[in-house]
């Protein structure tokens, strides 16, 4: 958040926060990105998509329906990531710009 | 307190005016490139350029006028702190200017609204009204989406430095591009090239702030891999430590890079010293000075110095009289400094005459209004838009 330039409870001046374009800068939305990989440095280590539906992931996190090619995708790249497989899922649902509308 | 779906809002409604587009072609590097450096807080001019001549100034300052003593001399009754070794030799070179007394009508000694009227180029009383206040649109942004326009490279514009980009460079509908350090652009990624592509790919039918959004992410990626590319240029100059030489060598190495960037922009805060100030300005100005002789060493050692310019302002420069803290409150007009080749003299308008001060103020004596006309008229080459005659910078 300090790195997006969003500390909760620091303005960025006394006079406050102002509204407009100037937050959805890509300082910030590389910020966000290094948090997604971090998060997903934190996922658990398994087996290739055990037991996980990918659908029931992107419907909890994202707020609308994926591209149709998305999920086959977000599959394939998991599968190749093997242990990694959580990681890369976390990490790739967390860098979408409709996760930050959540 | 504006809630987070406001703030969005508020950055739909600016990309909504003038239509979403986020360029990312690829281009060369420019042929001309204007490097911003605010200097946060509002500087006090009159203790960066010295009026060594001046009785008034050592009666007003009684404290502060002990820099006379090591000043650097630059012409007669005209000095530069004793920090500012190496804008001084510069000088003497013909390499840096000094433009005196740059502000607006009706100065407004609040550090939010004179900053923006610095980056919007809006000043009291101008015809067009706030509408780029409100709009949220500097000038820099503006002339970054006309460079865009016609050179087609981007990131016209780039800000350096953490946190939310300055106002100057915000642009209606197009996400400022920004770049917190270059330890920032190491983004080690699990997800496959073709998949973390296909996360901000346009999507047809979708709503507008999901296409705002996914300009915002696509561009903050390209950007990320191109200033990575560019962030790998080797550096030659002896660079100095500390944040604000850190910011200043990400952008010598966008610009050694080849970054079709033609604006950018970096901060040095702290300016705002009403409580004695002495050795903080110092310590300031000395960061200050060592930035960017670095910068402008390794613009030169590249070859690259006669496409650079500099430009060094502050939202105001500070009352006349030091108070009873051995500091300054907050005043009007202050010096712009330059630094690049070809300027048409070393010094541009009437050096302050503290003998005729408003207000006990200097007041302006180059609008700042023909100083962005100047830099956009004669240095990139675009129309000037606004009304006082532009300021003629180069020979």
């Amino acid at each position: 958040m300090t790195a997006a330039g969003q500390a909760p409870l620091l303005p960025p001046s006394v006079e406050g926060w102002h509204a407009g374009p100037g937050w959805i800068h890509a300082s910030a939305w590389l910020a966000r990105r290094r948090a997604a990989a971090a998060l997903g440095d934190l996922a658990p280590r398994t087996p290739a998509l055990a037991g996980l539906r990918l659908s029931d992931a992107v419907a909890a996190l994202w707020p609308d329906e994926p591209a149709p090619d998305f999920l086959p995708a977000l599959e394939r790249a998991a599968e190749v990531a093997g242990d990694e497989a959580a990681a890369v899922i976390v990490e790739t649902l967390l860098s979408a710009p409709q996760a930050h509308r959540i | 307190m504006p809630t987070r779906r406001e703030l969005l809002k508020g950055g739909l409604c600016a990309a909504l005016c003038s239509g979403l587009s986020v360029s990312l072609a690829q281009s060369e590097r420019p042929e001309r490139i204007l490097v911003v450096v605010q200097l946060s807080g509002g500087n006090d001019s009159l203790n960066t350029v010295l009026p060594l001549e001046q009785d008034t100034w050592y009666r007003l300052r009684p404290t502060l006028s002990g820099v006379a003593q090591k000043a650097h001399r630059l012409a007669p009754g005209l000095g530069l702190h004793p920090e500012l070794a190496g804008l001084a030799a510069r000088f003497e070179k013909g390499h840096v200017a000094i433009a005196h007394g740059v502000g607006y009508p009706q100065p407004d000694r609040s550090h939010f609204r004179s900053l923006e009227i610095w980056h919007t180029g809006r000043v009291p009383g101008d015809p067009r009204g706030p509408r780029d206040v409100e709009a949220r649109e500097g000038w820099i942004g503006r002339a970054g989406r006309e460079l865009e326009q016609r050179a087609g490279g981007s990131p016209a514009a780039l800000f350096v430095g953490a946190g939310r980009p300055e106002l100057s460079f915000c642009s209606r509908g197009n996400p400022p591009a920004a770049i917190a350090d270059r330890e920032s652009l190491g983004l080690s990624t699990r997800i496959p090239a073709e998949l973390l592509a296909s996360l901000d790919a346009e999507r047809p039918n979708k709503n507008a702030v999901d296409a705002l959004l996914r300009s915002g992410a696509r561009a903050a990626r390209i950007l990320g891999e191109r200033l990575e590319q560019a962030a790998n240029a080797n550096l030659a100059a002896d660079w100095p430590g500390g944040a604000f030489a850190q910011r200043l060598s990400l952008v010598a190495r966008g610009i050694r890079g080849g970054l079709p960037t033609s604006l950018y922009g970096v901060t040095l805060d702290g300016f705002d010293t009403h409580l004695r100030q002495a050795q903080p300005h110092a310590r300031l100005l000395a960061e200050l000075d060592r930035g960017l002789a670095a910068f402008l060493e390794e613009l030169e050692r590249a070859g690259l110095e006669e496409r650079v310019l500099v430009m060094v302002f502050s939202e105001f420069g500070r009352r006349a009289e030091e108070n009873g803290t051995g500091g300054t409150d907050h005043g009007a007009a202050g010096a712009v400094l330059l630094a690049g080749r070809g300027l048409a003299a070393r010094e541009f308008g009437p050096r302050p005459d503290l003998e005729r001060l408003v207000d006990g103020d200097v007041p302006h004596s180059i609008d700042l209004r023909a100083l962005y006309d100047g830099l956009r008229r004669d240095f990139l080459e675009l129309p000037a838009e606004h009304g006082p005659e532009p300021l003629r910078l180069f020979a």
